[in-house]
């Protein structure tokens, strides 16, 4: 049991870090992708959304290439600090934010979309600057939306497994989170102990998702907006 | 900005991690058990701890020697995982003073009747676990007794891969496989599986070093030489059913 709460807490980590990198990433994406017009906007949200679209163990491996002792950012750390990013819980978070990012962007697009451009022009009118009016005008209006986003991207961190055993390994007590400590579990058939942690999962899951669907529904409620109208 | 993340990171991994000091030992799943017991037993003696990450051997050896995974001691089972970390210029000049045994039986479900012989395993038509072949010896050691006993290969249509030994006896033991050919360790703890077979001269040996360069090499190596010496844990491993050999300080030989 005492171990079960201590992989809970790693999870809860993990994925906390992974959420304060998907935050200002998507946010970034988000309001590139809804107000902004440029070239390459396509490519932009195609290569954002990629990690969607392909297996998590593709995105691990990748990230591994990167970060361990082949990539060049791995020698670069390696010859620094001496060690590499790779098989360490950091590593997991940034398997955990990259898995999770496309579900962040989309979530935060949806609300920024929801917010009247009109306002915006408002604010710009009589004086704000872009990044006062978005943090003054748009965020507020939209803050609902983002809140539901960042807990979507959350629980896809604390559910995240493929990207994260191939990047950080399954090592207890330090890359080990509840899935790959699920998997360990039913691989040694010690089926007792793989419910408990499956069960821990399915709590978290339904408590995390049941505020971010109570949020958005607040969200299309509150008649700034009229996307993300869910009944 | 990713890279910045990545060195901010990068810096607090190095700053407030204190499991840097704890040797990590990467270790056959076989050994789960007996390692996580030999180390109660380690800690309480001396107070030093170890952190073990189990896994399919050679899945573990490619980790560390393609991967760069900070291993400072392994435990691995057969030969070919030995022989990456040896031909890697991984293995600690520090010597193995034994080496573990271990044997391979074939196991079914409760009730299951014994068999003379492996080609019986395919007159039954039932499927047979066994470890991926390459990811851990253990699933090595069952193809080459299968092909020993001149199986015929209809087998392979029954055989099932699982991602380690462990994975092949919990497929037994939850009926998703009839039969499985996994370790007699393995075997003899397992209440819910019974040993149909023996397999005469089959499974092998585990090839335990420090890893050579590794921060905490010289530590992994301590608890793996106390683990073959000290009375205690030897006793853990053969209650367990693996064999022991003392072979004295010294180049220990590569598995085997």
């Amino acid at each position: 049991m005492n171990s079960d709460i201590s992989i809970v807490a790693l999870s809860l980590q993990i994925a906390l870090v992974a959420t304060a990198l998907t935050l200002p990433l998507g946010m970034f994406f988000a309001w590139l992708l809804v107000r902004k017009q440029f070239r390459g906007k396509f490519a932009l949200d195609v290569i954002v959304s990629l990690p969607l679209a392909l297996p998590p163990v593709v995105i691990g491996y990748s990230l591994l290439w990167v970060v361990g002792t082949n990539g060049w950012f791995g020698q670069m750390s390696e010859s620094l600090f001496g060690s590499t990013l790779a098989f360490t819980w950091i590593a997991a978070s940034l398997a955990a934010a990259i898995v999770s990012l496309p579900l962040v962007v989309r979530s935060f697009a949806a609300a920024l979309a929801g917010v009247d451009p009109r306002l915006e022009v408002a604010a710009r009118g009589l004086g704000a600057g872009s990044v006062r009016t978005f943090l003054t005008i748009t965020l507020p209006l939209a803050y609902r939306g983002v809140i539901a986003g960042v807990l979507l991207g959350f629980v896809r961190a604390l559910s995240e497994f493929g990207a994260t055993i191939v990047v950080a390994g399954n090592i207890p007590g330090r890359t080990q989170t509840v899935p790959s400590a699920i998997f360990t579990r039913i691989s040694a058939g010690d089926t007792d102990a793989a419910w408990r942690l499956a069960l821990v999962s399915v709590v978290l899951g339904v408590i995390a998702l049941a505020v971010h669907n109570w949020l958005l529904k607040r969200t299309s409620g509150n008649g700034v907006n009229g996307s993300d109208r869910f009944s | 900005m990713i890279a910045i993340t990545l060195f901010v990171g990068l810096m607090a991994s190095c700053g407030g991690n204190s499991d840097n000091d704890v040797p990590l030992i990467f270790a056959a799943a076989s050994l789960s058990d007996v390692l996580t017991e030999s180390a109660e037993i380690y800690e309480r003696e001396t107070g030093k701890r170890v952190d073990f990450s189990f896994g399919g051997s050679i899945a573990l050896a490619n980790q560390i020697v393609k991967l760069g995974a900070p291993a400072d001691g392994v435990l691995f089972a057969g030969d070919e995982p030995g022989r990456l970390i040896a031909e890697a210029g991984l293995r600690s000049s520090d010597g193995a003073p034994g080496r573990v045994k271990n044997s391979l039986v074939v196991v079914g479900g409760l009730g299951t009747l014994p068999i003379n012989s492996l080609s019986d395993l395919v007159l039954s038509g039932e499927r047979v676990a066994i470890a991926n072949p390459e990811l851990a010896p253990a699933g090595r050691y069952a193809m080459q007794a299968l092909g020993n006993a001149g199986v015929p290969v209809e087998i392979s249509d029954q055989l099932i891969f699982t991602s380690n030994v462990r994975a092949a006896l919990a497929a037994v033991e939850s009926g998703n496989a009839k039969y499985g050919i996994v370790y007699g360790t393995d075997a003899y703890a397992s209440e819910r599986v019974e040993i149909v077979m023996g397999i005469d001269g089959a499974g092998g040996g585990y090839y335990l070093t420090g890893i050579a360069g590794a921060r905490n090499g010289h530590a992994a190596q301590t608890f793996l030489n106390y683990i073959v010496i000290e009375p205690e844990t030897r006793e853990v491993f053969e209650s367990a059913g693996f064999e022991i050999i003392t072979t004295g300080l010294g180049p220990g030989s590569p598995g085997g």
